[in-house]
């Protein structure tokens, strides 16, 4: 490894102590050193995968006892991952024995099946269990697929989980999200590039799985607000619905009046209108008087039957009636259409 | 991704609906087709069915003439209706829009016929002195019939006369004359109004458009069918010429038509009130801008005015018409100047 590498893998390492925390990494990002060296800028960008990912997972809750045994079992990692740099170093033309990977992973099959059919086994033995797989597993490379698998598995989580985390403010989470949006997609191919064609660990996925499954149900929570949510949606589903159902439906309740058609119907105020009427609107309203009552005893007859067509052709004089039929001069001579109103001008002539 | 998806569509939906329901409120303001009318129909009160059932039947007793009298006159009130409802100013459509829909549609009924009324005053200025008195004179049941009867002698008469005067300022061919005057009554009624826009169009090629008149105001007229074309020019007429033709009684008779025309304003102003009270207030409103005029014109005595000023609407319209505007429409006539080109 290069000096230049090295000191600024040092400077990464720096950056990664303590809580994920993606911001603090941005400054990395345009390190001059990234531009002409490939194997740091991948590096830089599965790191910065990685803390998003991590800062978008609740935060671990582990026994004194648990991490001290976690990072003794990372420090033998690291030595193993120094050692497979050495290694790498020396030579390119190093051969991984055929299926080293595979009779590995057959070894442990005994163990991980015992753990499997185990019934809702108390924590401590799992964690006693997994110090022993991880005594076992000694510098076994880890599977690089996991880390795609575990992200996928997890995407929905993480996707509810940074969206409700309570306790970040809004601009962090923005921060996050926008972070994670751009360079997700990238740093993950970096990582499954990295990743290569290790064989799969038999029912790694659902150990896993299982092991974070307290984790999973401390998400549960923001479940509810997809359920939340969806019955928004289906309350305004609903509502369009009954708009939809208002808008079409007969309307019986709201009496709609014809236009021009109650001029004398109406008969106190218009009466009060048109006072010089006199004994006519007098008539006219006994007129309607009784007309009402007897329209009352019509309401039976009629309303519950469907309009006569013709009645309907009729729409225009049935509504205007009263104006059409009261016979004010002025109205009666505003009907003269225009054809009439203009042999007006040549009546001289004929 | 889904729920945005469902997102869209259902403000895409709510956005549908809206139209739909929009749509749905303004075919109670079109004119009404059978199905728009049987909408209409479902939606009246039971009351309102019997009513509306009830003027039915008194329309099926009506003779045939009398019913095809009756759907011609509510053809020309649906017209005027749907001009007046176009020709809105956005403002006060906008304020129309604002009330609920029965307030809207009184308001809009009253706004119909002050326009209905106003135009049967114009109307009335044209037809023969001696059949508005006939009319005013009859029982109004049977006044309709009088002017449908005074229609159709003057539709028999009048339109061979005046294909011959337009035909002559059109410099028409003979022979185009004859084939016009031999056709049917209707067909040459129609006609005789398509002859005297091509006349207008003529007047205004060749001395230049009506005085005030717009070229754009032009254009849009000249799109117009030519029944429409021709109400608007005798509008736009009314308006214009009373003022224009000047003398003591052509600038008294206009102050008094601006004093008696309807406002849409002043009748949204009042949509608040019941309809009786609205077309009461609107009277009164009326009334005082006319009695202003006649006091500041001394077109009639203080006692005249204060005895007017007590009558009712109807009576008070009458008196003002015998009074004042039948005089001074005779004084204008003795002295007026020769027509105008526009005026044929």
């Amino acid at each position: 490894m290069k000096p230049a590498c090295r000191s600024f893998r040092s400077l990464l390492e720096e950056k990664l102590v303590g809580r994920p925390d993606v911001t603090r990494l941005i400054s990395l990002s345009w390190h001059e050193h990234l531009l002409g060296c490939d194997a740091c800028r991948a590096l830089f960008e599965s790191e910065e995968t990685l803390e998003v990912l991590l800062a978008t997972l609740p935060e671990p809750n582990l026994s004194p006892e648990i991490k001290r045994r976690v990072l003794v079992a990372l420090a033998r990692s690291k030595s193993a991952d120094r050692a497979l740099d050495h290694l790498l170093e020396r030579g390119a033309d190093v051969e991984v024995p055929v299926g080293f990977a595979q009779e590995m992973l057959a070894r442990l099959e005994p163990l991980r099946r015992a753990e499997q059919r185990r019934p809702t086994p108390a924590d401590a033995v799992i964690e006693a269990r997994l110090d022993a797989l991880l005594d076992r597993a000694g510098a076994v490379a880890a599977p690089r697929d996991l880390a795609r698998r575990t992200l996928q598995a997890l995407e929905s989580e993480r996707t509810i989980r940074a969206a409700a985390a309570p306790n970040k403010t809004a601009a962090h989470r923005a921060l996050q999200r926008a972070s994670a949006t751009e360079i997700e997609e990238g740093r993950l191919d970096a990582l499954l590039t990295r990743a290569g064609h290790v064989a799969v660990p038999e029912g790694l996925s659902a150990h896993t799985l299982s092991r974070l499954a307290p984790a999973r149900r401390a998400l549960a929570r923001p479940r509810l607000q997809i359920l939340r949510s969806s019955w928004v949606m289906a309350a305004a589903a609903v509502l369009l619905a009954a708009l939809l159902v208002w808008a079409m439906w007969p309307k019986h309740a709201g009496v709609v009046v014809p236009e021009m058609a109650t001029n004398g119907t109406r008969t106190q105020p218009d009466s009060a209108a048109q006072p010089d009427s006199g004994a006519e609107a007098r008539k006219t309203a006994q007129g309607n008087e009784a007309g009402s009552q007897q329209a009352v005893h019509l309401t039976d007859d009629h309303v519950a039957r469907a309009p006569d067509p013709k009645m309907l052709e009729a729409w225009d004089v049935l509504e205007n009636w009263d104006l059409l039929t009261k016979n004010d001069v002025d109205v009666i001579l505003s009907t003269v259409q225009p054809e009439d109103e203009l042999l007006l001008e040549y009546q001289d002539e004929g | 991704m889904g729920t945005r998806i469902l997102s869209t569509v259902i403000a895409a939906g709510i956005a549908f609906v809206a139209l739909v329901a929009s749509a749905h409120a303004f075919q109670d303001e079109k004119s009404p087709t059978l199905d728009s009318a049987r909408a209409r129909w479902e939606r009246l009160s039971p009351e309102e069915q019997a009513r509306l059932q009830k003027n039915y039947e008194r329309y099926r007793a009506l003779s045939e003439e009398e019913r095809r009298n009756l759907a011609d006159r509510a053809r020309v009130l649906r017209d005027e209706r749907d001009r007046v409802h176009d020709e809105l100013p956005p403002r006060t459509r906008e304020r129309l829009q604002q009330l609920d829909p029965d307030t809207r549609r009184e308001v809009m009924r009253d706004l119909v016929e002050g326009e209905v009324r106003e135009r049967g005053a114009r109307i009335r200025e044209k037809m023969p002195e001696a059949l508005v008195q006939r009319l005013e004179q009859a029982r109004p049941e049977d006044r309709a019939r009088f002017l449908a009867e005074f229609q159709r002698r003057a539709r028999e008469r009048v339109t061979l006369a005046a294909i011959d005067k337009i035909g002559r300022k059109l410099d028409l061919p003979r022979e185009e004359t004859e084939r016009l005057k031999a056709l049917p009554g209707d067909q040459r009624l129609a006609e005789v109004l398509e002859l005297k826009k091509r006349l207008s169009e003529r007047d205004a090629q060749q001395f230049g458009l009506p005085e005030g008149l717009t070229q754009a105001q032009w254009d849009e007229w000249q799109t117009l069918p030519p029944a429409q074309f021709f109400d608007r020019m005798q509008r736009w007429r009314r308006e214009r010429e009373t003022e224009r033709n000047g003398g003591v009684e052509g600038q008294a008779l206009h102050e008094l038509g601006q004093a008696m025309r309807p406002r849409q304003d002043e009748v949204l102003d009042l949509a608040h009130l019941s309809p009786g009270e609205r077309r009461l207030t609107i009277f009164q409103l009326r009334r005082e801008r006319i009695i202003a005029v006649l006091r500041a014109r001394h077109l009639l005595t203080d006692d005249k005015i204060n005895e007017l000023a007590r009558l009712s609407e109807g009576a008070f319209v009458r008196s003002l018409r015998e009074l004042v505007v039948r005089p001074l429409q005779q004084a204008r006539a003795a002295a007026a100047p020769q027509a105008p080109p526009h005026r044929d």
